[in-house]
């Protein structure tokens, strides 16, 4: 019994610790810089997490399989100039460049679904793989150049808004819902954290394992697409070297939210606040005019002591 | 207990850790708010804060950050910089801080030309000027601009190159990455000399080596492969090629017969003019580049400068005969 509530009081902690810590960098900014608690500027940050936070949340479901996601930068960079390249040449209607670009994320991800499922091949080396083609195909589209002078409408993606709120928070909000449903109330989630939490008990117990593990990176895949959009209508342009590193800073999210790189365990709603706790500190950091040198440090403690908490956790 | 005890310490460490990463900012930004408050009482004598977004800490840029730092502490300015790192998504974000900051001016060093676009509509909006540095802009409409003259200096150099093996012969260019303004006019003036040489000098070959000395390196033991003896000159937009297809054309023993020229003038390439190496190389002076911007921003802010127009900072040619001057003042130990 004492055993059980322990436990529950540590779980207790470890799950609204994120938020607390959120909250208070958010309060310590505030008071340092007078710039931070305004409207404009939590707008900014909102809009500014945007891109990232779709990457994590495709990310997150990867990693509930125990997969991981190396290509998704050059995917994002690939879908977008793909978005850039139709709007350019083509007079198809947004919402036709907007699915090409999806589906452009998702082939991709697919590419990498069926090696890491069907052949058995490590996540780590299959994404790696697509990592650098979809960069490659990215710079033989393009020829290396930036494709820009976008329509007027394709931009206001980027910046435009509803009801005050930013158009790119509106979607991270939408595929962050979209993806908490299938997480929590489809089957496929169960699945997903099945698979992760140990793959052959999944099998056995009749679980299409294969095919759950395929889905996730195409999943991840439909993520870089919406976030290609987002990003590319963001710079008002297609650029080949567009998303370099990003895959970073999502796994950062992911891990950062609570997600164990094992698999099987982890929440949507933490990588969420995973890449609010990234964009604030890059933010606040800004505002305060920390070089960006020490800002690097930061964000690489801050990982680590989130990865030091999880294997805490596994311990 | 024991583990509990051990995620509390992480816990106070990583906030202890993001405390220390903002108190180093909390002096420099109350110094700064009191800055702001004083500007706004003497709004015409100097204190204006500038913000600025570089695209990456370069050698090149680390040297122009210097002169801009300078410029500013003699104008009496506030200076914020910010280093988008290559990303310009991330530029567009710090675009947006700036603008939330209440900064009065911001100094852009593009990473891309067509990406920071729309910061140009968002600095209108927030009725906040802008100012280009190092990196054109893609837009119709006038523009501050402080920056090279790339076209001269890929003047400069090919016609030097084209000098050197007596106004005939094979020569070879090693571009930027393509796209970029510093290669797109570079490019421009490489070939406005060639047009001259119609039939007596052929250009064998172009291509990107990305700045890089290594893609540089293997992109000329090929063309050495394929041309074998054929290349007279190589025309490297920046040092840093130039000295990749110096490392090659020696590796195949051939530098004697190959004449080389770069841009920038960066350490490595003013020693490599010194060795006789490299024949010559355009000098962009990135700390008075910073200057100038800096200085611009101040002419902006002040009302002397209204016209939105593009300067270009003067581009000296390097030889053995001056590179002294450089390697004994900014490039000295």
């Amino acid at each position: 019994m004492g055993e059980k509530a322990r436990g529950f009081d540590k779980k207790w902690i470890q799950t609204y610790m994120l938020i607390f810590i959120v909250i208070g960098l958010g309060v310590i900014l505030s008071f340092i810089s007078s710039n931070f608690l305004t409207v404009t500027n939590l707008l900014n940050v909102v809009r500014q997490i945007a891109v990232n936070g779709i990457l994590a949340i495709g990310m997150t479901i990867v990693c509930l399989t125990g997969g991981i996601d190396l290509s998704v930068g050059s995917i994002v960079a690939f879908s977008g100039i793909i978005a850039a390249g139709l709007l350019r040449d083509t007079s198809y209607p947004i919402i036709v460049v907007v699915l090409a670009a999806i589906a452009v994320g998702a082939v991709c991800g697919l590419y990498n679904g069926y090696f890491v499922a069907y052949w058995n091949a490590a996540p780590f080396v299959v994404t790696l793989s697509m990592m650098t083609i979809a960069r490659g195909m990215t710079y033989v589209y393009s020829d290396g150049r930036p494709i820009s002078n976008l329509r007027t409408e394709f931009l206001t993606i980027g910046k435009g808004s509803i009801a005050g709120i930013p158009i790119p928070t509106l979607i991270l909000a939408v595929v962050f819902i979209l993806g908490s449903i299938m997480l929590t109330k489809l089957k496929f989630g169960r699945y997903v954290y099945a698979v992760g939490g140990n793959e052959n008990a999944a099998m056995v117990s009749g679980i299409n394992v294969k095919r759950i593990k395929m889905m996730v990176y195409v999943l991840s895949g439909i993520a870089c697409g919406i976030a290609a959009i987002i990003l590319t209508a963001r710079v008002s342009a297609g650029l080949p070297q567009a998303g370099e590193s990003y895959e970073l800073d999502a796994i950062a999210a992911t891990v950062i939210g609570g997600t164990s790189l094992s698999g099987g365990r982890g929440r949507l709603w933490g990588t969420i606040v995973g890449a609010i706790l990234l964009g604030i500190v890059n933010n606040g950091l800004d505002l305060l005019n920390v070089s960006s040198f020490y800002q690097q440090i930061v964000k690489g403690l801050i990982i680590l002591g989130a990865i030091l908490i999880d294997s805490k956790r596994n311990n | 207990m024991k583990k509990r005890l051990l995620s509390m310490i992480l816990v106070l460490a990583m906030a202890a850790s993001m405390l220390m990463g903002c108190t180093t900012g909390t002096e420099s930004s109350s110094e700064g708010s009191e800055k702001t408050e004083e500007k706004a009482e003497k709004k015409d004598g100097g204190g204006y804060t500038i913000g600025c977004t570089v695209y990456y800490m370069t050698e090149f840029i680390t040297l122009m950050v210097d002169g801009m730092e300078k410029k500013a502490k003699e104008l009496g300015c506030d200076l914020v910089m910010l280093d988008a790192q290559n990303d310009a998504q991330n530029q567009i974000t710090q675009v947006e801080n700036l603008i939330a900051q209440k900064v009065d001016i911001i100094v852009v060093a593009a990473v891309d030309s067509d990406a920071i676009v729309p910061a140009i509509e968002m600095c209108e909006e927030a009725n906040i000027p802008l100012v280009g540095v190092n990196m054109l802009i893609n837009t119709d409409q006038p523009y501050h601009y402080v920056g090279p003259d790339d076209v001269l200096a890929g003047e400069l150099e090919m016609q030097h190159a084209i000098d050197e093996i007596g106004g005939k012969g094979n020569v070879v260019i090693l571009e930027g990455p393509i796209g970029q303004s510093a290669q797109i006019q570079r490019l421009e003036g490489n070939m406005n000399v060639l047009k001259k040489y119609e039939g007596k000098v052929e250009l064998l070959a172009q291509q990107t080596a990305n700045w890089s000395r290594e893609e540089a390196l293997s992109l000329v033991e090929n063309w050495i492969e394929t041309f074998g003896g054929k290349i007279n000159a190589v025309v490297a937009q920046n040092d840093e090629m130039a000295l990749g297809a110096i490392q090659a054309l020696e590796a195949a023993g051939v530098k004697d017969k190959v004449v080389v020229t770069a841009v920038d003038a960066i350490k490595d390439g003013c020693n490599a003019v010194k060795e006789g190496k490299l024949l010559g190389t355009v000098y962009q002076d990135a700390a008075l580049e910073g200057q100038e911007a800096v200085q611009k921003a101040y002419d902006v802010l002040e009302g002397t400068v209204t016209e939105k127009k593009l300067d270009y900072i003067d581009m000296p040619w390097i030889t053995t005969e001056n590179v002294d001057d450089l390697l004994t003042t900014i490039y000295a130990e």
